[in-house]
């Protein structure tokens, strides 16, 4: 059973998944259902003995086409629509002991254009009004499978964080005709102190407005939309951020950092979003090497985040991991 | 983009992309009915590779000017 539910007080879809409990939780090595399937062993998801990117429908979708039959009936103070949508899981590679941080700046550029092919295929569905590409990595972010991958959840609906992403883009052209991001990337590239990485693409901060302590946003140098709009240049330039500041998190304590990764692109429901400006977002649990920083009452009760830390000092941390980081390519 | 500078309207664009010229897919429609997609790439050439920051200077023809006008596809 998978429906959306109508949050009326926060105006948000709610996805319920029932069926999501019995997703496989933490498997053995040997019965890790991404890895490639040995002779004479379990056939995995992926039915090959050797592959280089995968990816495929997830087993145990929030999000499907046809949509289940929903488990209530909604109304219209409490409206129910169909969870209608796609998920995938992106396999980035055959090596089950790995993350994305351990690929090669090659591996990770390949990544980016199944990001890419991905990205359009799903967006070109007429349901699909948004594709989000993302990565939970590690426990501490309740990842079930250590074999490193990343998801893509195709949305029938723009959801809450990129609208509002959106109207504040919208809204922020209309009032001084400049993008809204192309200008905090100008004021972050002026003040410096927040940026931990830069090449010819793509500029590294942890933002002015940074949440969690090691937050880094990934702006994209060029006014883009998605992936789709970068040329070849800066895909390989992104596949080069995208090795330093993850290698940069593990080189920050020591230990294979656990984050959140999520790429804000323009929507895909047929509308122009001129205004919009691709980023990626990293949002790392962590707040030192061994504390975690909790989404507790403020954050979840008011929707305000408490950041204990400082954006400079952190990024200033960053820099010095990125910088101490032997990058293969 | 600089300050001031009026922002390209890049329309839709996800039909088109200058895609990896020697990428190619496999696509397996498994036992239960989902799909699995295979990526293969070409083995690496040799030489100086990604993390070289390169101009961002778009390839000739790169994506940006050809499809602003590209109307969503009707299925």
């Amino acid at each position: 059973m998978s429906e959306l539910r109508w949050n009326p007080l926060l105006e948000e879809w709610v996805i319920t998944a029932t069926h999501r409990q019995e997703r496989t939780f933490h498997p053995p090595a040997d019965f890790c259902p991404l890895c490639p399937t040995r002779s004479g062993a379990f056939e995995t998801e992926i039915p090959e003995p050797e592959y280089d990117l995968a990816v495929f429908e997830n087993r145990f979708p929030s999000l499907q086409l046809p949509p289940p039959k929903a488990a209530v009936r909604g109304s219209a103070l409490l409206p129910v629509q169909p969870a209608a949508g796609l998920c995938e899981v992106v396999v980035y590679s055959s090596r089950h002991d790995g993350t994305l941080a351990q690929e090669s700046t090659a591996q990770i550029a390949k990544l980016v254009e199944v990001w890419c092919d991905r990205f359009r295929e799903l967006g070109q569905r007429p349901e699909i009004k948004y594709v989000l590409i993302f990565e939970n990595k590690g426990e501490a972010i309740g990842v079930t499978l250590s074999h490193p991958h990343g998801q893509i959840y195709a949305f029938p609906f723009i959801p809450p964080i990129p609208n509002r992403e959106i109207r504040a883009m919208r809204r922020a052209l209309r009032q001084t005709h400049r993008c809204l991001l192309c200008s905090v990337l100008a004021a972050e590239r002026r003040a410096a102190t927040r940026v931990v990485y830069e090449n010819a693409g793509f500029t590294a901060v942890v933002p002015f407005y940074a949440r969690y302590p090691y937050e880094v946003h990934l702006l994209a140098r060029r006014h883009v939309g998605d992936l789709l709009q970068l040329d070849a240049a800066e895909r390989r330039q992104l596949a080069d951020a995208l090795k330093r500041v993850t290698a940069g998190y593990d080189r920050l304590f020591g230990f294979s950092f656990p984050y959140m990764m999520l790429l804000h692109q323009q929507p895909t429901d047929g509308r122009r979003h001129p205004y919009f400006h691709f980023h990626i977002e990293f949002l790392p649990p962590y707040r030192t090497a061994s504390k975690l920083k909790y989404l507790a009452g403020c954050e979840s009760g008011a929707g305000t985040y408490i950041n204990d830390s400082l954006a400079e000092e952190k990024a200033a941390e960053m820099r010095i991991a990125i910088e101490r980081c032997i990058v293969t390519a | 983009m600089l300050p001031g500078e009026p922002i390209p309207d890049p329309g839709w664009r996800g039909l088109w992309y200058f895609r990896y010229a020697s990428m190619k897919t496999r696509r397996i429609r498994k036992s239960d009915g989902r799909y699995l997609i295979l990526y293969e790439f070409p083995a690496p050439k040799t030489g100086p590779t990604t993390d070289v920051p390169q101009a961002g200077v778009a390839a000739p023809g790169a994506a940006t000017a050809k499809v602003a006008a590209k109307p969503r596809p009707k299925r």
